[in-house]
């Protein structure tokens, strides 16, 4: 087992040991262990297919491993009501996904299902101009927004549920560069705010070293390997 | 009421010609139609034959275990016919769709029979069996279209449901709209059936009575029963079914689990 544990001093965040997954009799991960720390950003690339979502969608329990743990600040995920910890354990789709609505329809939608009191427009303008998204009103269709603009809107979306980690998918795939920037430097915003993990897959680098400064380790054979 | 006029046989025959022209017609274009065509005829004949004559064995029995019983055989089919009209996914819902139907469709069979129509006793098969074959056959319908549609958008909106699901919400909060959508299509076409009727076809049931010499008007009143009877049975049988189906869709974390199968 290779164990991808940085110098942090601080205990482990996220904490996976030998999670296996197959998708039929296919093995995608295979006894993968890995650490995320408070304030840590990881880096995980790959070939395409060697399983980077697939491991995101297992963390963020939207796919059940086959074995393996999961401890969430120490403690099993099997633990922690399943909708409580996918507001702490925040995932980022590769697509950005817009419910039919307004910018500010799809910002409070995390607001729907939980009781909290979902904060207020000054509030949301202002996460909008430190996310440069100035330009856009928050009564604007948000099906009119760019790839770019969406993504970030949706990462937005995730850090009003005050998550203690992020998984990013691909984040930048579909973006240009100067988007891809953008998206990286409200990532990097994200992280120092609240001290978060971020786990962060991609098939390169995607716009993250510059930006981020991650770890970097490589998903190869459904393990997770340091890179060289 | 006088009863209708009979058909004889060289009569029955004639009627072939409507198939033979079918048949004619699917030659010449090219349809592919003919093997189909010649089934479906001698079954439809085989069948409402042996039917004729089941009806004529049941109509006679006068045991409540008895009717209820063939009353769930019927549900039964009507359940394994509706597996070879959806889409096939790794949910299964065979069982809780039969007891869906047949939970639903008992409910509503008696309360025409016995407290609509007054038949006594509350399970006359010339009644119940008639009446409750109806139900089945049209409700049976809306729930293939409704499990149709909820797993096809169960499958196709995957990314939103799960963007649902990330953001805390529970399998029941992350498809309501897709809940929703998968009644409203099922019950769609029996509301759509209450604004056509009368005016834009005779339905067969009071076409039946007029030609077996009922009066118009009580054959009306048993067609605005019919009717409503038959939205109120779609709407309970899609309600239960869809349901019970959806929580097969999800884990009991939330996960959506349902997977398309290719073959």
């Amino acid at each position: 087992m290779i164990n991808i544990v940085s110098e942090h001093s601080t205990e482990a965040v996220l904490q996976v040991r030998d999670l296996t997954f197959r998708y039929g009799s296919t093995p995608v991960l295979s006894e993968l262990s890995l650490d995320l720390y408070r304030d840590d950003v990881l880096l995980l690339t790959g070939a395409s297919g060697a399983g980077k979502s697939t491991l995101l969608r297992v963390l963020a329990r939207l796919l059940e491993p086959e074995s393996g743990t999961v401890l969430l600040n120490g403690q099993p995920r099997e633990d922690i009501d399943p909708t409580r910890y996918r507001r702490r354990v925040a995932y980022l789709q590769q697509q950005p996904v817009m419910v039919s609505g307004s910018v500010r329809e799809n910002l409070l939608l995390s607001f729907r299902f939980g009781s909290a009191e979902p904060p207020s427009r000054e509030l949301l303008g202002e996460m909008l101009d430190r996310t440069a998204l100035s330009g856009v009103s928050l009564e604007q269709s948000a099906a009119e927004l760019s790839v770019g603009q969406q993504q970030r809107i949706a990462l937005l979306r995730l850090l009003l549920m005050e998550p203690e980690v992020l998984l990013l998918d691909e984040p930048t795939a579909s973006l240009d560069d100067e988007a891809a920037r953008l998206l990286m430097e409200s990532v990097a915003a994200a992280r120092e705010q609240a001290d978060r993990a971020v786990l962060l897959v991609s098939h390169n680098d995607g716009g993250a070293s510059d930006v981020l400064s991650p770890r970097r380790a490589v998903l190869r054979s459904g393990h997770v390997e340091e890179a060289s | 009421m006088t009863g209708a006029m009979d058909i004889g046989i060289p009569q029955l025959l004639i009627a072939l010609l409507f198939i033979v022209t079918a048949g004619v017609a699917s030659l010449r274009l090219r349809l592919g139609l003919e093997r189909d065509l010649l089934w479906g005829t001698l079954r439809t004949v085989a069948q409402l034959v042996l039917m004729g004559f089941v009806l004529i064995y049941v109509f006679q029995l006068r045991q409540w275990y008895l009717i209820v019983g063939l009353y769930t055989v019927m549900i039964l089919f009507a359940a394994w016919i509706i597996r070879g009209r959806v889409r096939s996914t790794s949910v299964s819902y065979f069982l809780p769709t039969f007891m869906s139907m047949a939970v639903s469709y008992l409910v509503i069979n008696v309360l025409v029979v016995a407290v609509i129509v007054q038949a006594d006793p509350w399970y006359l098969p010339k009644y119940f069996i008639p009446l409750g074959g109806m139900i089945i056959g049209n409700s049976m319908n809306a729930i293939a279209i409704a499990l149709d549609r909820l797993f096809s958008d169960l499958i196709g909106k995957r990314a939103r449901i799960e963007l649902l699901i990330s953001l805390g919400a529970t399998a029941r909060e992350a498809s309501a709209e897709v809940y929703r959508d998968a009644i409203r299509a099922g019950m769609i076409p029996s509301i759509n059936a209450m604004m056509g009727v009368g005016v834009v076809f005779i339905p067969g049931m009071m076409t039946g009575q007029i030609i077996a010499g009922s009066d118009p008007l009580v054959a009306v009143k048993y067609q605005i029963v019919v009717m409503l009877m038959l939205v109120g049975s779609t709407a309970l049988g899609s309600l239960l079914v869809i349901s019970l189906v959806r929580r097969r869709c999800f884990s009991a974390d939330h996960r959506l689990t349902i997977r398309e199968r290719s073959s």
